[in-house]
């Protein structure tokens, strides 16, 4: 028998040097993949309207959109839509943050009132709370009070849930070491019961994003008084698709800007907490 | 013994307390609130044209059925949704476990479908109405990007926290690449797309609402807005209930289905 | 129980990393050399970073070698190696019956026959009556007899074990110890077995190769005299004693140096 035969070769294989470009492009591949993903996108959206093949009536283009935000960040109109809509915004997110959280750790710390209120914030954060509209319309009109309602809805509902099972959720072990030393009941829970609903409460908030960012859109379409969603509204109704992007950009913008706000948020009070990475190296 | 002099009614309550705490408190804080507002509704201690009455609701509910006139808007808020949502979920996944799974595409989309899920997708209503019409092909497509989005990012995100350990393990004997997707990535990812499923859903419906609301002739949103606007709150709640009711009952399938994926992760589920 | 011919045998293995940070190349591996006869127990023992399980994973085919060459002896059929992977290996959404048969399903057997030739290993790795549990549902100790039984299930001549019983308690690590040594002696089966636990290595292992830390390098081959069957009484015996008091005073050498010269490793 040869030797080849009788035995299974595992080879070395020798650390090719590469070009210090190559290498770099190694280190940086996931930014440079991820920048070409997006400059691509608004090249070929660019190239298409221009070639014919995408519909500038309807998707206009990037540059015309550039065009329409320039134009419209120089009107004093444009400005108090987003005053109105950051106002509605602001306010109707502080409200919900500030209302949903202390309710929900006080009615999550009582078993029993959590467990009759269930139904009822199940029901609520099942329902999609921009149907609530037509209602709040007939408590207070079309206003600016309408709109911060609806955005008030859309945040409370998606924190106070999460932070009534975070408080129930509370380390069973961790409240037996707080009773065992005699911890008098408000530093179990500043100790305790906060950090561990923490978590729970910030990723309530990231749920709110979307949905008070939705909420505030839908309220001013609904309304049609103010606001960068009526400014969405009427550039539609006068076919400007180019003005009507450039107010959904903002959005978009907005959206990430505040998920990310969130996560920053999310892991500096996580980071007690060990990441999987640092489970995955040891 | 106290026990045995308490009223039957008393022993049969506590009963059924001990057997079922949540569905006990549960149906008591449903029942109470619901006479409650009742109550509060009859007494004059707010105005009846502001939340209406389950009782007014109910026979609105009675009537309009009985008339024939709710359920084709119910009908059509349930097949947009249907349609929408299933073919979303059936490009969805696949997509998004195909992006997940080969590093540089990954690379090169998830920068822009992350800008894409955090737009908020009822701000592209107007463009939707604008190409498609006001009719049912707008509000499908409307449910189509909403649910979209939410599962493709989700379900990338899944593929890419696969354990690599577990990876490793189908390298280690020999297994194909193909092998390792379908019998790793794929289990692995399920908790994700299924998390997915249940944001998407949750958006589809706004969605849904939204685009009644903006301009339909049919469907439930109109219905509520519609009444709305003829200031018939009854009819309005009776909308909404019905909303909060089919996301309710879409919540408890998605937990179902959960449930059975779930087998084998020993968390408690929420 | 020995055919006399080499099950394993590795020359002047090197390992590099390029240390992402500094760019600077390291050594894992400095030339290593290692032969396994059929039907050995051998264990590497070493601390940490001395690169045993990257040589293990080397050997796998998990990792590639910077430079070097090793040879397995080939068996008939499927892999001539399997690995026993350290702690949470198994696959959280299989049931116990599934893990074990996943080895086989890798070398492209179907399911159903997968699962029927598994059955046997789960037995022998008294495991029985737990074919349909989730590893959650396990013990650590049980997880870590599953992950065995997926290893031997697949027929390979030598095991390759990744400090299988680093993450059990310190019972429960005895006794998968002499439950390992109860399987190979039925199994017949070449191990090579990684750890940094001295009375574990000298307790199983014919021969114990010591390794040392930066860079990974062998400094000594010792052979375990000590009677087989070996009880786990034997961990009490003076011979047992000499073994380990002269396999720690080659690490605590080779520590004591390290510390003297700290820089001379890079």
């Amino acid at each position: 028998m040869t030797e080849a035969a009788a035995f299974r070769v595992i080879r070395a294989r020798a650390r090719r040097k590469r070009h210090p470009l190559r290498r770099w492009y190694r280190g940086n591949e996931r930014a440079i993949l991820s920048a070409a993903g997006i400059v691509s996108f608004i090249a070929a959206w660019q190239v298409g309207s221009d070639a014919g093949l995408i519909s500038k009536f309807f998707f206009s283009s990037p540059v015309e959109v550039a065009a329409a935000g320039a134009l419209e960040v120089q009107k004093a109109r444009f400005w108090e839509d987003v005053k109105i809509s950051a106002s509605e915004l602001a306010i109707g997110s502080l409200a919900a943050v500030l209302l949903a959280v202390p309710l929900g750790i006080a009615i999550g710390w009582y078993r029993r009132v959590s467990l009759t209120f269930d139904p009822w914030l199940n029901f609520f954060n099942a329902l999609p709370r921009v149907a609530l509209i037509p209602l709040v319309v007939l408590w207070v009109g079309l206003g600016f009070e309408m709109k911060t309602i609806i955005v008030f809805f859309g945040g409370f509902f998606s924190i106070i849930l999460p932070t009534v099972e975070g408080v129930r959720t509370v380390d069973r072990q961790l409240l037996d070491v707080a009773r065992s030393f005699r911890a008098p009941e408000r530093l179990i829970f500043t100790s305790l019961v906060i950090p561990g609903t923490l978590p729970f409460i910030v990723s309530g908030i990231r749920l709110a994003v979307g949905r008070v960012l939705a909420g505030v859109i839908i309220a001013e379409f609904y309304a049609q008084t103010a606001g960068l969603g009526v400014m969405i509204a009427r550039s539609e109704a006068s076919l400007q698709s180019d003005r009507m992007l450039f107010g959904v950009l903002i959005f978009t913008m907005l959206g990430i800007v505040l998920t990310e706000a969130v996560g920053i948020a999310e892991r500096y009070l996580q980071r007690w907490r060990p990441s999987l990475d640092l489970e995955e190296a040891a | 013994m106290i026990a045995a002099r308490e009223a039957p009614a008393v022993q049969l309550l506590g009963r059924l307390r001990s057997r079922n705490e949540r569905v006990f408190y549960g149906v008591i804080g449903f029942v109470g609130l619901t006479l409650a507002w009742e109550i509060a509704a009859n007494s004059g201690l707010f105005r009846k044209s502001l939340l209406s009455t389950p009782s007014a609701i109910w026979k609105a509910g009675v009537t309009d059925i009985g008339a024939g006139t709710l359920w084709p808007h119910v009908a059509t808020s349930l097949e947009e949704f249907a349609i929408g949502f299933i073919v979303s979920l059936a490009i969805a996944i696949p997509l998004g476990l195909a992006i997940g799974w080969f590093r540089r595409i990954d690379y090169l989309l998830n920068g822009l479908l992350a800008a894409l899920n955090a737009t908020p997708n009822v701000a592209l209503i107007p463009l939707i109405i604008l190409v498609a019409g006001i009719g049912f092909e707008s509000k499908v497509i409307v449910v189509f990007l909403s649910t979209f989005f939410a599962v493709v990012v989700t379900t990338f995100t899944g593929v890419q926290s696969i354990a690599r350990r577990h990876l490793e393990i189908t390298r280690s004997f020999g297994g194909s690449r193909w092998l390792a997707f379908r019998t790793v990535a794929l289990p692995s990812t399920t908790p994700y797309i299924l998390s997915g499923v249940r944001i998407g859903a949750g958006r589809a419906l706004v969605g849904v609402v939204s685009a009644e609301f903006i301009s339909a002739n049919q469907g439930l949103g109109f219905y509520i807005g519609f009444f709305g606007t003829f200031l018939d709150t009854a009819r309005v709640m009776l909308g909404i209930v019905l909303f909060g009711i089919f996301g309710v009952v879409l919540g408890e399938l998605l937990r179902v289905i959960e449930h059975r994926f779930d087998v084998w992760r020993p968390e408690l589920h929420r | 129980m020995r055919s006399g011919h080499l099950a394993l045998s590795a020359r002047g293995v090197q390992m590099q990393y390029r240390d992402r940070g500094t760019g600077k190349t390291l050594l894992a591996i400095e030339n290593v050399d290692l032969d396994v006869p059929d039907g050995a127990f051998v264990s590497l023992l070493g601390p940490s970073g001395c690169g045993k399980s990257t040589f293990l994973k080397i050997v796998n085919g998990l990792l590639p070698a910077t430079s070097g060459e090793i040879k397995l002896h080939r068996v008939a059929k499927g892999r001539e190696d399997a690995m026993v992977f350290q702690d949470a290996a198994l696959f959280p959404w299989y049931s116990v019956l599934d893990n074990v048969a996943y080895g086989l399903v890798c070398a492209g057997v179907t399911r159903g026959e997968a699962r029927r030739r598994a059955a046997p290993f789960i037995e022998l790795v008294g495991l029985k009556g737990f074919d349909d549990k989730y590893p959650y549902q396990l013990s650590g100790g049980m997880q870590q007899r599953a992950n065995l039984a997926r290893a031997l299930a697949v027929d390979s001549a030598i095991l390759l074990m990744d400090e299988p019983f680093a993450a059990l308690d310190a019972q429960t690590r005895e006794l998968m110890q002499a439950e390992l040594l109860r399987i190979w002696n039925a199994a017949k089966k070449t191990v090579l077995f990684v750890t940094h636990q001295i009375d574990e290595a000298v307790y199983l292992s014919d021969r114990v190769v010591v390794m040392a830390a930066r860079p990974g390098k062998v400094i000594a081959d010792i052979e375990i005299d000590l009677p087989r069957p070996r009880p786990l009484s034997v961990k009490r015996t003076p011979e047992f004693a000499v073994y380990e008091e002269r396999i720690w005073r080659l690490i605590a050498g080779e520590y004591e140096q390290a510390r003297a010269a700290p820089d001379a490793a890079s």
